[in-house]
């Protein structure tokens, strides 16, 4: 069975492109436009990692992580960012992430770090 | 021998003996030999003896040295000459009391006759009180002039056609002139040539008996150099209330002028900062708005790349479908660039006819103020007649601001540092500003990339100075370009269109 990904980025074209990008690299992808609507939908079955753009309006990536480790969820996780921040590096340690990853991302270097994500929790793609 | 002599008991007049003792002054009478006759009551406490102890002695025990020792020599002269010093007049004398204590007294004494003998009658009038008030006026006068004298501000007094009469030690210093050649001048002497008008104004306020109060103004110090002071004039007036001359107070007030300038400076390189930092923040915000498009672009194009070489019979159709969400992503990037355009030429319009020559020789006061201008020798050729321009006075003074500290920054390590600032007339179309060092000039790989973001020869720089500086000169219909100086060094010229004109 396909690996599945949860998506969560609040712009558009963002989100669809990076969903064309990783279906053409065989993963099943579920998008969601905001942090919020994440939380709400993605309890029947759990994704096999979660990647979250940092910078959204509400709840920011950094914040639905936080959330999510709060709550005992593990998941694995990338996030992307498109700003120079030195303190979400910083930030980001303390939620367990696999990568920080800067937009725009080159597309080998993201396929690597999902494939890591997922190794880690023992299923191959 | 002189027994005591009791005139009024001759005459038996109670009323004469009543105003003897009764009189506030004391009153004595001695004979020509100096031998007191009457000593009435005031006298007894004037000189703390009593009457037996004075009646029959010499008046010159009432007296300290050296009276007392020419008081005999006096009398002697009189008997013999007939000149009298002090019969009819009177005179501030002192007395000595019976305790050995002095006190200021003035005597008058008369001459008279009785029974054939000559006789001097004295009245003694206590001067103590009368010398203590006037002791305290010369106190509280001296302490005004001191006051006058210690004061930092320069205090001045002139009569109504402007002749100094007095002068405190601070308007010497102030000046530089001393009391001495100043009392006695016209206050004119202090004022620069063309402003001599204000006098005219000055006299014609305290005809009226009105003050000037904390005037700021220009006057002139021994040797002509000029220093900004601030007056205060105010009328005198005689005992009568009429004004005859008035009274200046001048505050040396060039180290706040100093201040104020510094002050103004710093402001200045405050703005200058501040449109750097939001120029920092809109670059970043700019990156970010740019970031998304540019993420989806770079996706879809791999998306299209990875359609073209796989083996799914949709290929063809989504590859296409792929490629044209890239192209609407760069549309969107060119719509935020557009948008940050916009933005950038509204907030800035603020287009005014200027003349160049003039916010080059602003921009070169507030740009090499505080700057290492030591040994930098400056030169200015500034064109004759040069059209006016229409532009954003303060953007161009910043490009000219930013192009003077980069030279005198480049020539702090230079044997030669000389700054030359030209403006140069284009047919009457445009005008052309450069700015010419003497450093050691612009590489020639560093050259053509002078005036792109982030790029510095500057430790510790930026490098958005010049790249700022050309979008500057570019929104104005201008090009920022950098010449070699054939002296050594690097030339950075521009020009900018003439205004319209109205012809």
């Amino acid at each position: 069975m396909d690996l599945t990904i949860d998506l969560v980025d609040d712009d558009d074209a963002v989100r669809d492109s990076l969903r064309a990008l990783l279906e053409s690299y065989g993963y099943a992808v579920r998008d969601y436009a905001s942090a919020e609507s994440y939380l709400r939908c993605s309890n029947d079955r759990p994704g096999d990692c979660v990647i979250v753009d940092h910078h959204m309006p509400e709840m920011t990536g950094l914040e639905l992580l936080e959330d999510l480790r709060a709550h005992g969820d593990d998941i694995p996780a990338i996030i992307l960012t498109g700003r120079y921040d030195p303190s979400l590096e910083q930030r980001v340690a303390q939620v367990k992430v696999v990568a920080l990853l800067h937009k725009p991302v080159n597309d080998e270097h993201l396929v690597n770090c999902i494939k890591r994500a997922c190794a880690s929790t023992g299923v191959t793609p | 021998m002189h027994g005591p002599v009791a005139p009024a008991a001759q005459s038996d007049d109670t009323l004469f003996q009543t105003l003897i003792a009764t009189a506030v002054d004391g009153i004595m009478v001695i004979d020509e030999l100096g031998i007191v006759q009457v000593y009435n009551k005031a006298c007894e406490r004037l000189f703390q003896y009593r009457a037996d102890e004075v009646i029959g002695q010499n008046v010159k025990m009432l007296m300290p040295a050296p009276y007392r020792e020419q008081h005999d020599g006096y009398l002697e002269h009189y008997r013999t000459s007939g000149e009298a010093r002090i019969i009819g007049v009177g005179r501030e004398a002192r007395g000595q009391r019976k305790d050995g204590s002095e006190f200021p007294l003035y005597l008058s004494v008369g001459q008279g006759a009785l029974d054939g003998k000559r006789i001097f009658v004295g009245v003694v009038h206590d001067l103590t009180q009368l010398k203590s008030e006037a002791a305290a006026r010369e106190q509280e006068r001296n302490f005004l002039a001191s006051i006058v004298e210690s004061s930092n501000d320069a205090i001045i007094s002139k009569t109504l056609d402007g002749t100094i009469t007095s002068w405190n030690a601070a308007a010497e210093y102030i000046f530089g002139y001393t009391a001495k050649e100043m009392i006695g001048q016209p206050i004119s002497t202090l004022f620069p040539p063309d402003m001599i008008d204000e006098e005219t104004f000055i006299l014609a306020k305290l005809a009226k008996g009105e003050s000037i109060e904390h005037y700021e103004t220009v006057r002139r110090r021994k040797g002509g150099a000029h220093i900004d002071i601030s007056l205060t004039v105010s009328p005198l007036y005689d005992a009568g209330g009429k004004i005859i001359g008035a009274s200046k107070t001048a505050r040396d007030i060039t180290e706040r002028k100093t201040a104020e300038a510094r002050l103004q400076m710093l402001q200045n390189e405050l703005t200058h900062v501040a449109r750097l930092t939001e120029m920092g923040q809109f670059s970043a915000a700019l990156a970010h708005e740019l970031n998304q498009p540019l993420t989806a672009m770079l996706n879809y194009v791999n998306v299209a790349k990875r359609l073209l070489v796989s083996q799914n019979p949709d290929a063809p159709a989504k590859t296409y479908e792929t490629i044209a969400k890239a192209g609407q992503q760069a549309q969107r990037a060119g719509q935020i660039i557009r948008r940050m355009r916009d933005f950038v030429e509204k907030r800035d319009s603020k287009r005014t006819i200027e003349d160049i020559n003039k916010i080059a020789a602003d921009a070169i006061a507030l740009g090499l103020v505080g700057a290492k201008i030591a040994n930098i020798k400056m030169h200015t050729t500034f064109a004759d007649r040069a059209p006016a321009v229409l532009v954003d006075k303060v953007q161009i003074q910043q490009v000219l601001v930013n192009l003077l500290r980069n030279a005198a920054e480049a020539m702090a390590e230079s044997p030669k540092r000389e700054l030359t600032v030209t403006t140069r007339n284009i047919d009457d179309t445009a005008v052309e500003v450069a700015v010419a060092d003497t450093g050691p000039g612009i590489p020639e790989d560093l050259a053509k990339r002078l005036f792109e973001p982030f790029v510095t020869t500057k430790a510790g720089g930026m490098g958005i100075g010049l790249a700022i500086s050309q979008s500057i000169v570019e929104a104005h219909g201008g090009q920022l370009r950098m010449a070699p100086n054939k002296n050594g060094g690097a030339i950075f010229h521009f020009r900018l269109p003439a205004a319209p004109t109205m012809e």
